[in-house]
């Protein structure tokens, strides 16, 4: 790569001056005997925050920090400390050094120029001193750049109401007559959430975290308080007050690193350029008590059977079935509707129907009151009753007393009383000991003493059984159509032994004259194996056929000229062998006969004589 | 060694075999569902109810134990004697419908049913079985061994008939005569008798009868938590409901009313 002389010589006075750079830094880090300072800003204005960080190194950290004291500079030590260790091996040496650091706040509370005079940390018994720093402090604005506050919503509300609390955080937009510009309400925000956890965020915590997590942000709205410009951002949630009295949230405060000056950097390309924060100070804002006055229900003229709740209602009430035996149970259902949306209705309780007397000595209620379920802006209670008797005839009104916020009264909603039809059961079940004694006067038409009593074990074993298909049950139900079917079969072969007497004598045919062929040790034997097959197929007198009559009958019988060739050949042979008078056997082996055998098998012969069961 | 005295020997053997065995038969043996059942009545009438409570969920599971291996009406209703004891009101009426399906004109079945209907915590509408379960009901009045039986007794003589027909002469035209009317009457038993069984094979197998077992549950229109509840009050054990539609986790369920509602499989036990 080509490289020119004037871009060399840039490129050696960079070098020289990142050289330069990394000395003095290497300088002031090691400056101060192991302390060093490191301060957000050096210029700040009367009342405001800078952070100040004390970095102490060691081997073991530091004992302890004295702040120096200052006319006109307020120091505050905040809680905590960091340490960070490091270990680095020279020469098969390893060194451990410890770095321990002191975070402080510091506000000025009057102008004029500074020198922060060293801060003394005790290193193992010694004493080690950082250097002095300078901080030019202005006049600056009175107007905070950053505000808190914590407001009800409603500002007064009453044990039992549905409120909220509100956390508005206000932060001057920052602004930069260099460049003018002019920080919009997402940069602003920006800011804010940028610091989240050095914050302290009390009940709001979650849902700042939650905005951030997800990329969202409440609108912001810009106000103007005493002719200053602020964006102003809400965050409200649900409070549910369990005391009189002011809530107290404990600290809520917000850190943020607010700009104190911009840059400009250009792109990687040369092509355009972004501001940036170029340095930034430390702002803090704690919340003041929150602005919101909590008060108990009055407790004068609270009406009776009064259960705490707050807001203004309507109940509407429905039961299902309307009919029913005595001691069946019925379900009432209780709607009860928050007109204005201000009652708590996740504490709401249900009317306790059992402290009213038209309820008690007519129906059994449940010990337990209620859940309810809320949905929207009702809550559905529902619960059991059992009539006690047959003269019931209504479920009686029912009534919920609440305290009203708004008029600051208490008020009594009723349902109206529902028809409802008891008959007297056939079978009373005394459903327990206080409903029999409440029931004395009623005389049940019958009683019955809980459950019929458990069947027997055969009983139990008969009463409904059901079928399983048992070994036994298989055979019984297999046996009978393989016994007919046996039958069948032998009755068919012997009506067809009937109808045809010599059937069984040419079917064995060919498997005798075979085996006597096999076992044949002369050609007589031989010829009257091949001759009997034939009568055997024909139904002919066994030894009735001479040579010629063979071939008379297989003609007869459709067989073709080479199978009474063969025939021929192997009965001519037979003849000659017994009746040659001495000469050769040519057939000695049974090879003629045999295959004469086999091509009579063989050929698909109609056999009309031997069918009808008379001879030729 | 004599035949006596290895007689002697193979005896003691035997003997000390017969003593092991029955010893652990003993440790092995489980205890059965009406002892349990007993013991808790025993308990619950010492007062200790917790104690009772347990026993009585303990002998509901070994009679449903032994009504699912040999199935029967006297079965199930025990389970569900015990269910109901044991305050499990949801699987007392299911073992209780089981053994109405099973034996309908029972009269200790119905009342100790209408006994569990009553403990219910609300009332909800019994959900009428469907038709071939209900024409069932009609011929379960003649239990299932008896019509397996008269199915048998039906297929033999109809063989039986016809072996006879196979056998006999045409000329005999008499016994012949007796014998076809035997085989007719034994083919129409069996078809008839046989029809019943394979009914209530069918019967069990389009029932999709539930009962709500959960104490409390609150039926949604989909089938998930957040879908919105399809009913104004949940439904609580014992309600008896059909079966529409399963998904995974979650069933759709149908109410005597018509009203719909998906719940979690857990919280239905459905009948068969």
């Amino acid at each position: 790569m080509f490289i020119s002389s004037t871009q060399s010589i840039r490129a050696a006075r960079l070098t020289r001056a990142i050289t330069m750079l990394c000395m003095l830094l290497i300088a002031a880090v090691a400056h101060g005997d192991g302390i060093s300072i490191r301060m957000d800003t050096q210029q700040v204005d009367v009342g405001e925050f800078v952070r100040l960080v004390v970095d102490v190194e060691g081997e073991n950290g530091f004992e302890s920090i004295t702040e120096p004291k200052v006319d006109g500079l307020l120091f505050r030590r905040l809680p905590g400390q960091q340490t960070q260790t490091s270990i680095s091996i020279v020469n098969g040496q390893s060194k451990k050094r410890m770095t321990s650091s002191a975070t402080f706040e510091l506000i000025a509370t009057r102008a004029g120029s500074y020198s922060i005079p060293p801060f003394v940390a005790m290193i193992g018994g010694r004493a080690y001193k950082s250097n002095p720093i300078p901080l030019s402090v202005k006049p600056g604005n009175d107007a905070p750049v950053l505000e808190v506050s914590i407001e009800g919503v409603p500002s007064t509300v009453y044990l039992g109401q549905k409120c909220a609390i509100r956390l508005t955080i206000s932060i001057k937009p920052f602004r930069s007559r260099e460049f003018s510009y002019v920080m919009g309400e997402e940069d602003s925000w920006n800011i804010i959430q940028a610091d989240l956890e050095q914050s302290e965020l009390g009940p709001f915590k979650q849902e700042l975290l939650r905005l951030r997590r997800e990329g969202q942000r409440p609108a912001g709205e810009r106000v103007l308080v005493a002719g200053e410009e602020y964006y102003r951002f809400r965050i409200e949630r649900e409070y549910e007050p369990i005391q009189p009295g002011t809530p107290d949230f404990g600290v809520i405060r917000i850190d943020l690193h607010y700009p104190a000056s911009l840059s400009r950097r250009r792109d990687v390309f040369g092509l355009g350029s972004q501001l940036q924060v170029a340095s930034s100070r430390f702002v803090s804002a704690t919340a003041a008590l929150p602005n919101m006055t909590v008060h108990a229900v009055p407790a004068a003229g609270q009406p009776r059977g009064y259960a705490g709740a707050v807001g203004s209602f309507t109940i509407r009430a429905t039961v299902a079935p309307t009919t029913a035996a005595v001691g069946d149970p019925m379900t009432l259902s209780l709607e009860i509707i928050d007109r204005d949306g201000q009652a708590d209705l996740g504490a709401l309780q249900a009317p306790d129907l059992s402290a009213e007397p038209a309820f008690s000595g007519s129906f059994k209620i449940p010990a337990e009151r209620a859940a309810g379920r809320v949905d929207g802006s009702r809550k559905v209670f529902t619960q059991t009753l059992r009539p006690l008797h047959d003269r019931v005839h209504e479920i009686p009104a029912i009534s919920l007393s609440s305290f009203d916020p708004t008029t600051q009264r208490f008020e009594t909603v009723s349902t109206d009383p529902i028809r409802i039809e008891v008959h007297a059961s056939e079978q009373v079940r005394l459903l327990d000991d206080s409903l029999a004694a409440i029931d004395a006067s009623q005389q049940p038409k019958a009683k019955v003493g809980g459950l019929v009593a458990n069947a027997t074990a055969m009983e139990a074993a008969s009463v409904g059984s059901t079928f399983r298909l048992a070994p036994w049950s298989v055979a019984v139900i297999a046996i009978p159509p393989v016994a007919a079917s046996l039958l069948f079969i032998a009755r068919t072969r012997a009506q067809a032994a009937a109808r045809d007497p010599l059937r069984r004598r040419r079917l064995a045919a060919a498997a005798r004259s075979k085996q006597r062929l096999d076992a044949a040790s002369s050609a007589s034997e031989r010829q009257a194996a091949l001759l009997d097959f034939i009568t055997d197929r024909a139904g002919l007198p066994s030894g009735a056929l001479t040579r010629s009559d063979a071939r008379k009958v297989l003609a007869s019988v459709g067989a073709t000229d080479a199978i009474v060739s063969a025939l021929d050949r192997a009965l001519e042979a037979s003849e000659h062998a017994t009746y040659g008078g001495g000469s050769r056997d040519v057939d000695a082996n049974g090879a003629l006969a045999k295959e004469a055998l086999r091509q009579l098998v063989a050929a698909k012969l109609d056999w009309p004589l031997a069918q009808q069961g008379g001879a030729r | 060694m004599s035949f006596s005295t290895m007689r002697t020997r193979i005896a003691v053997l035997a003997c000390a075999a017969l003593f092991v065995s029955s010893a652990f038969a003993n440790d092995d043996a489980p205890i059965s569902a009406q002892t349990l059942f007993d013991e808790a009545m025993e308990a619950s009438q010492s007062g200790s109810q917790h104690e009772a409570q347990l026993l009585y969920g303990k002998s509901a599971d070994a009679f449903e134990a032994e009504a699912r291996s040999d199935e029967s009406g006297g079965r199930w209703f025990n389970t569900g004697n015990a269910r109901l004891q044991a305050g499990e009101i949801g699987r007392a009426i299911a073992a209780f419908l089981r053994a109405q399906s099973l034996a309908p004109a029972d009269s200790a079945i119905l009342a100790n049913l209408d006994e569990a209907r009553r403990s219910r915590e609300a009332i909800t509408a019994p959900v009428d079985p469907p038709g071939v379960a209900l024409l069932a009901q009609r011929w379960r009045i003649v239990d299932e061994p008896t019509r397996a039986f008269v199915a048998i007794a039906g297929w033999v003589c109809f063989w039986c008939g016809l072996c006879a027909m196979l056998l006999l002469d045409a000329s005999k035209v008499r016994a012949r005569g007796l014998w076809k009317i035997t085989m007719t009457a034994g083919a129409l038993l069996a078809c008839l008798a046989g029809a019943t069984l394979l009914g209530d094979r069918f019967a069990r197998r389009e029932d999709s009868r539930a009962v709500v077992i959960s104490a409390e549950v609150l039926p949604r229109k989909g089938n998930g938590d957040s879908f919105a509840a399809a009913t104004e009050a949940p439904l609580h054990a014992g309600a008896e409901c059909e079966i529409m539609a399963t998904r995974p986790n979650w069933t759709e369920i149908s109410l005597a009313g018509g009203v719909r509602g998906w719940v979690p499989n857990s919280a239905i036990e459905r009948l068969w």
